[in-house]
């Protein structure tokens, strides 16, 4: 099966990272935050071409935030999560445009929604939230009700208005 | 900003009426409702009404769906390029209540309080008969003189004013104005 | 002779109403006729006249300047001419001996006119749309001029009433008879002059959004709209007059009219627009081609059937 043959193959050039199959057509490479950027190399070189889409995960409970690439090779047909971690305060993390270009967008994205910056990065800015004023909205202690009441006044039934 | 006075006999409200023509401008997911309205089946042309791609050609003003702040700065800068009289329909529950986005933190909860809408519909997401409803009500306000938006905005822009800067910021339009200058000739 | 002057000055007055009430309705024909190939129901013939009214009602017009202005007027003042140039229907307001080339000029002035206003807005979808319809105008001239050189070849005359009266008899000495590839052409560059599909890249409302009209609204939009029906009507009676066999009576002037504006119309509907080298290379091949052919039949043949 080639998703073991992947495996196998990528086992064999790092031996730090930790690769199982995860259905058919699904591979997971686990690897630490300072080993990504050679590892998302070898991958980019090995046929995984299209970097679909970079997701955030927000973890309080453990105080990480969770990255996942998700990759595809046009070749063997197989979809690749590569994951890290990295620390909730003050996140940090080097900007993969130079592995896939189109890093740019899911990076400005995730600097917006989950406030982590990416060193390297030629243009961080806002693209939905202009003039933000809280913490990034889709961290899990966002206090939604809070920000609304703030910002659009509160529904009051007595005069059928918004109060600010 | 000074006021201006509408001139208005019979025929001007009536050729007013009847000639109303819509910014193509959609926001949120109305917008997919509107071909539906335009094309063979309910056709909103007989009544004179066409969509022209200019805004400083048109009348009417369609907010199709919830707005954000930032879509909402591109409406006021839109509603205030158009000559006067104007006047906007405001579609589903989204511009009236958020609708099903109350709790969203990127949604205008009320869009009377920054811009002023003439007729509202409601629904999620109004039907082609609710939207030609709407429009043929706009008309009989326009006839009648009744479509006044554009000129409660003009006597309470103050208002207006107050509660786009408590959204947007102070200087909003000049920030706005300094992303648009690459753009801007002379 | 002061009743004379009187009632030439009443005529001339009447007539140029006349002709922009009639390009109204032409506006409106094309606007339902549109409407009905696209199986709809479609607004009444008058709506064009309503939609002038509103545009001329509504208040605060923003003006970029003087030549802004100026454009719309160009524009308009320049159909008018060329409408009185015309001999409709017994009438021969501003007739003289070359009559016909002064008149292929100035149906191009109302298009050159909207470019100046559009020139001095600042709007780069305006700037983007005068150097279109500058590439448009530099494709359709040469074809243009070839075809009118055919026709003065095979009249052997530039007098648009000596063209008429050189038709008359029978229905086999019109100028669509006698020279059909001068009247193919002049139909099709009739096409890119009215600013009409597939032609009207100049004034893409989907791409470019109007073009060189959008800075324009309210009372400078009003009379680009009835310069533009006018100069429907212009060319329309033109075509008439120099292919179909003139227009002495207003049941013919009416019938042949409507008749060359319905093909454009209906040509209107049926192509998609085209893009600029498209339109430019289609130009200098097929129409100067043809028209070359006709030129080359007008003076070989002399005339003669």
């Amino acid at each position: 099966m080639i998703e073991e043959e992947l495996v196998r193959k990528i086992v064999e050039v790092f031996s730090y990272v930790e690769a199982k199959v995860k259905r058919v057509r699904r591979v997971e490479v686990k690897v630490s935050r300072e080993k990504l950027p050679e590892v998302a190399k070898y991958l980019r070189s090995i046929g995984f071409k299209h970097l679909s889409a970079i997701s955030c995960v927000d973890r309080p409970q453990h105080g990480i935030f969770e990255l996942v690439y998700h990759l595809w090779s046009y070749e063997n047909r197989v979809h690749l999560m590569l994951k890290t971690t990295i620390p909730r305060n003050k996140p940090k993390y080097v900007t993969m445009i130079n592995v896939w270009p189109n890093a740019f967008v899911y990076e400005r994205d995730i600097w917006e929604f989950f406030g982590i910056e990416f060193e390297g990065h030629p243009d961080l800015r806002h693209f939905i939230l202009d003039y933000w004023d809280d913490i990034p909205p889709l961290r899990k202690d966002f206090n939604h009700l809070e920000y609304i009441k703030r910002k659009y006044g509160v529904y009051d039934p007595e005069k059928e208005y918004y109060l600010r | 900003m000074g006021f201006q006075v509408l001139e208005t006999s019979k025929l001007l409200n009536y050729a007013r009426a009847r000639s109303l023509w819509i910014v193509t401008f959609c926001t949120g997911c109305g917008g997919v409702e509107l071909p539906p309205t335009a094309t063979a089946r309910f056709d909103f042309e007989r009544f004179g009404i066409i969509s022209t791609p200019s805004i400083r050609q048109a009348d009417l003003l369609l907010i199709t769906g919830y707005v954000t702040p930032k879509t909402l700065k591109r409406i006021i800068i839109v509603y205030e390029m158009m000559r006067n009289p104007k006047y906007i329909i405001a579609h589903g529950s989204c511009p009236i209540n958020a609708g099903i986005y109350w709790d969203s933190y990127n949604t205008v909860k009320k869009l009377d309080l920054y811009i002023p809408v003439d007729v509202w519909i409601a629904g999620c997401m109004p039907r082609p008969e609710a939207i030609l409803r709407a429009l043929v009500k706009l008309m009989r306000m326009v006839k009648e003189g009744k479509a006044l938006g554009w000129k409660r905005y003009l006597e309470n822009f103050e208002f207006y004013r107050k509660n786009q800067d408590r959204l947007f910021g102070k200087d909003w339009r000049k920030r706005e104005i300094e992303k648009l200058r690459f753009y801007i000739h002379d | 002779m002061a009743l004379d002057v009187i009632v030439e000055i009443l005529a001339t007055v009447g007539m140029v109403f006349l002709l922009l009430i009639l390009g109204l309705i032409f506006m409106g024909i094309a606007r339902k006729v549109s409407a009905r190939i696209h199986r709809r129901i479609g607004p009444p013939l008058y709506q064009p006249i309503l939609d002038v009214i509103k545009l001329w009602s509504k208040i605060d017009p923003s003006s970029h300047g003087l030549t802004f202005d100026l454009g719309s007027l160009i524009a308009l003042g320049g159909a008018i001419t060329a409408a009185l140039l015309l001999p409709i229907m017994g009438l021969k307001l501003l007739s003289f001996s070359g009559d016909f080339i002064v008149l292929m000029y100035l149906m191009e002035l109302p298009a050159l006119g909207i470019m100046l206003g559009a020139a001095a807005s600042g709007n780069p979808f305006s700037a983007v749309g005068v150097y279109r319809g500058l590439i448009l105008i530099t494709g359709a001239q040469l074809p243009y001029a070839l075809a009118v050189m055919a026709v003065a070849a095979e009249y052997k005359t530039l007098s648009l009433t000596e063209i008429v009266a050189l038709q008359q008899g029978s229905i086999l000495n019109w100028g669509l008879f006698r020279n059909p590839f001068a009247a193919l052409v002049i139909a099709i560059i009739g096409l890119a002059l009215l600013d009409v599909q597939p032609f009207d890249i100049p004034s893409a409302p989907a791409e470019i959004s109007m073009g060189p009209m959008v800075e324009y609204g309210g009372k400078h939009l009003a009379l680009m709209l009835t310069a533009h029906g006018l100069e429907f009507v212009v060319f329309a009676t033109m075509y008439s007059i120099v292919f179909l066999g003139g227009v002495s009576d207003p049941i013919s002037f009416i019938v042949k009219t409507v008749f060359v504006a319905l093909l454009a119309i209906f040509i209107m509907n049926v192509y998609p627009r085209w893009r600029i080298e498209q339109a430019f290379s289609y130009l200098w091949k097929y129409p100067t081609a043809l028209a070359l052919l006709g030129l080359v039949k007008a003076v070989m043949l002399g005339g003669a059937m």
